[in-house]
């Protein structure tokens, strides 16, 4: 056979592959070299090596259900073998071959494509220079090289309530550069999604959900993220050091660029941007133990909590959102000056541009840079579009620039409490609950994350973002067990009136209640209830802070207790909260009336305080109505790390 | 069916937004971040055209300023720096200080003693460099003037 085909190369070809053949075999494998490599295998069997807890992790393998072994990743290039997503055994024997590698370039050698597999089969299975001789990585160097990284930190973009997928915020990890001197916008970052195609909307989310789309982890230049988060999305950045040594780093380099051939199936609720970032932080620094903690959903705010609880102690960094730092700098302003920003940024700019003329220097500077930020976030608020944004920066900009230097604003926002400071996402409660014919007893729960009733202490101020949360209810005068509320999601999203801003409140909710107006026995009127709502807010400083708000809203319930079983409405929603030291209280009542369906009216309302008894453990008198029925209700409520 | 229960609530709720994972990743490429007016979501996303073929870790961005791993070449370095962030810096510089300012002086080489004199120089000539709203200019504008130091 073998004489057959080169019988059929014609000479000059022959030629060739001779040279060919002679250049490969520079590096021949030697006998004493293949007794090496049989030797390792023969250790690797001997002890299992296959089943080290590092490799296993190394790789991400999975038990399975029928009790093999299953790796995360779907890349095949992530593995040396054919079959290393199922087998961790196999893998190794090929990494060991691997040390053998015969080709002329070090870049293309296993080891050079996963070096901290091989750093860590190097150490275990003792492997001499003689056997395999230290590879020179010539791409992981000069990307190594790149980010020269000399410390490492956790960013935690904080939630969003205007979109929807990042309700929860959004973690990534910050490469220093060795001395930077301030300008850290220069860094890159390590940071793990989705790549969602085109689709948008229901079939995006389903997608998302079933994990169809693959996550990747990228190196995002640092100023990137910051447009993306800062600006864009107008959210705080917070930065927590993870206080790794160099060696630490050094493997998180290591891994990282192996990393780079994988790709994991992206879980909006497990594993997702946050959730990835835990093994990967595992194996850097495997005393964290992060990956065991989380199981069933993972939210941003808990994987941070999670790593600033393992780490030491350490300084916060914190970059406040672009309105943050409009908000402190009109703080600084005159009324008459917040008036001049104003009508340079929406009213006749070239009318207020002449009489600022007259301002001294550095107050005409500040009102300038003031407007220009100001114009800045109405452009990234959708507020305005690109061409106006240039039209009105540009003349401002332009009057700024022959002022020099001007000292305008020192300092910077205040710096609000840090999501350490939060209670945990979870919560459960039990409660005794005075009805009028007697007594009922109640077990709650709620998946994540705040009402408007908990202590907003490093979460969103004003907001009630509500995932899963149900109350179950025994009552023992008609023996029943029921649920009296079942919230698949309830957001609400108040934003006092402020005329820099111009932001409606809203919220919407869907979920299981019971409709009491019905007129049935307690626990016997369970509706299917969705509705959304849209109005104003207003603030109240003295004097107690005060959030007063007026929503229309539209109502829609489905369920058996009602008339043809379902109905359609609209109507108003008003209500204040006050806090004042640990205590924060709400009064809220509704009116809707039904055109389509059951038409009787609903009239419900609830006034209740909270009691803020330590980060994790509050106290609740609530006093509800609802069509007749009225009820009082104490609970206590402990928040708990997700189980 | 905890699970099960949040998937229905995100579905329900959200069903008609933009469920957006995250924004991918994005990047490198002159011409690339172009500002398209009120589609925030498009700003930082729509430079890849989807090729995710990593070869190493990162991403392939196969835009001409980004090196096979995913990271700024660094001879377009200032190029990309400026046209990511044109208005910030456009802002900085006529402020005179700033970060994207010393940022950008770190990448035309000058240390922190002697960033005055870059901040000053571009500050001076604000209407040459950024007038055009256009990054290219701005770099070439950029360019020009260190070199007169």
């Amino acid at each position: 056979m073998k004489h057959k085909w080169a019988g059929r190369i014609k000479p000059p070809a022959c030629f060739l592959f001779l040279l060919l053949l002679l250049a490969v075999s520079a590096r021949a494998i030697t006998p004493e070299l293949e007794l090496r490599r049989l030797a390792f295998r023969q250790a690797a069997l001997k002890a299992s090596v296959w089943n080290d807890p590092y490799w296993l992790r190394l790789l991400y393998y999975e038990k399975s259900l029928l009790g093999g072994y299953k790796s995360v990743s779907t890349n095949n290039n992530f593995f040396l073998s054919k079959w290393g997503s199922i087998s961790p055994k196999l893998e190794l024997e090929a990494a060991l071959d691997g040390l053998f590698f015969l080709g002329e370039n070090d870049d293309d050698s296993p080891e050079c494509r996963f070096p901290e597999r091989y750093r860590w089969l190097r150490a275990k299975f003792g492997v001499r220079e003689s056997d395999s001789p230290a590879k020179v990585c010539k791409s992981f160097e000069e990307w190594k090289a790149g980010l020269d990284t000399e410390s490492v930190g956790l960013l935690f973009a904080a939630g969003y309530l205007n979109n929807p997928s990042t309700l929860y915020g959004h973690t990534f990890l910050r490469l220093h550069k060795r001395g930077a001197e301030g300008a850290d916008l220069l860094d890159y970052t390590v940071n793990y999604a989705a790549n969602a195609g085109a689709e948008n909307g229901l079939f995006f989310a389903i997608k998302g959900l079933v994990g169809a789309y693959p996550g990747q982890f990228s190196t995002i230049p640092y100023y990137l993220k910051i447009q993306e988060y800062h600006n864009i999305e107008n959210r705080d950045l917070w930065e927590f050091p993870l206080n790794l040594t160099t060696e630490e780093i050094d493997r998180l380099l290591r891994h990282g660029w192996e990393l780079g051939k994988a790709s994991f199936p992206y879980l909006f609720f497990t594993r997702n941007c946050s959730w990835q970032l835990m093994p990967l932080l595992d194996i850097v620094k495997p005393e964290l133990d992060l990956s065991r903690r989380f199981h069933l959903w993972v939210i941003p705010s808990d994987t941070t909590k999670a790593v600033i609880e393992s780490s030491p102690a350490a300084e916060a960094g914190w970059r406040p959102s672009l309105w943050k730092t409009v908000e402190w700098k009109r703080s600084q302003l005159t009324e008459d000056e917040k008036a001049s920003v104003l009508e340079l940024a929406r009213g006749d700019q070239g009318e207020e541009l002449r009489k600022l003329d007259e301002a001294i220097p550095a107050r005409k500077a500040a009102v300038l840079e003031t407007a220009v930020d100001y114009l800045s976030w109405r452009f990234y608020a959708r507020q305005i579009g690109k061409l106006e944004l240039d039209i009105r920066t540009d003349p401002l900009l332009a009057e700024r620039a022959p002022l020099g230097q001007q000292v305008t604003f020192i300092g910077g926002p205040e710096r609000p409490a840090s999501i350490a400071e939060a209670h945990e996402s979870m919560r459960l409660g039990a409660g005794l609950v005075s009805l009028k014919k007697g007594p009922a007893y109640e077990i709650r729960g709620r998946f994540a994350l705040q009402d408007l009733l908990d202590d907003p202490t490093g979460y969103l101020p004003d907001a009630a973002l509500e995932m899963g949360s149900f109350r179950l209810r025994a009552e023992p005068r008609y023996n029943r067990l029921y649920m009296q509320e079942g919230k698949l999601v309830k957001v609400m999203s108040l934003n006092p009136w402020d005329d820099w801003v111009r932001r409606p409140s809203w919220e919407i909710s869907a979920g299981i209640e019971q409709a009491d107006e019905a007129g049935r026995q307690s626990g016997r009127a369970a509706v299917w209830a969705m509705n959304a709502g849209s109005g104003l807010a207003a603030e109240v400083k003295a004097p107690i802070r005060q959030v007063w708000y007026l929503l229309a809203e539209a109502d829609s319930a489905f369920g058996p207790a009602l008339d043809k079983s379902w109905r359609a409405g609209a109507g108003l929603k008003a209500g204040v909260t006050a806090e004042t030291g640990q205590l924060r209280t709400l009064i809220e009542a509704r009116y809707i009336g039904y055109i389509l369906g059951d038409t009787r009216p609903l009239w419900a309302g609830t006034a209740a305080a909270s009691l803020k008894l330590n980060q994790n453990t509050s106290a609740r008198l609530e006093f509800a109505w609802r069509g007749k029925v009225r009820e009082l209700g104490l609970y206590f409520h402990q928040f708990v790390f997700p189980p | 069916m905890k699970k099960v229960l949040l998937s229905v609530a995100a579905v329900v709720a959200f069903g008609a937004s933009a469920f957006a994972g995250d924004y991918g990743s994005a990047g490198c490429g002159l011409g690339s971040l172009a500002f398209k007016e009120n589609d925030m979501t498009q700003i930082l996303a729509a430079t890849t055209n989807g090729t995710f073929a990593s070869q190493t870790f990162g991403i392939t961005f196969g835009t001409s300023n980004c090196n096979s791993k995913g990271m700024v070449k660094m001879s377009m370095a200032r190029e990309s720096f400026i046209e990511a962030n044109y208005k910030d810096l456009s802002r900085d510089v006529a402020s005179g200080k700033g970060e994207y300012v010393t940022n950008l002086a770190k990448l035309y080489g000058f240390t922190p003693d002697n960033t005055g004199k870059f901040t000053e120089l571009l500050q001076k000539n604000h209407g040459t460099i950024f007038a055009a709203n256009n990054a290219k200019v701005a770099v070439n504008e950029i360019n020009r003037l260190v070199g007169t130091l």
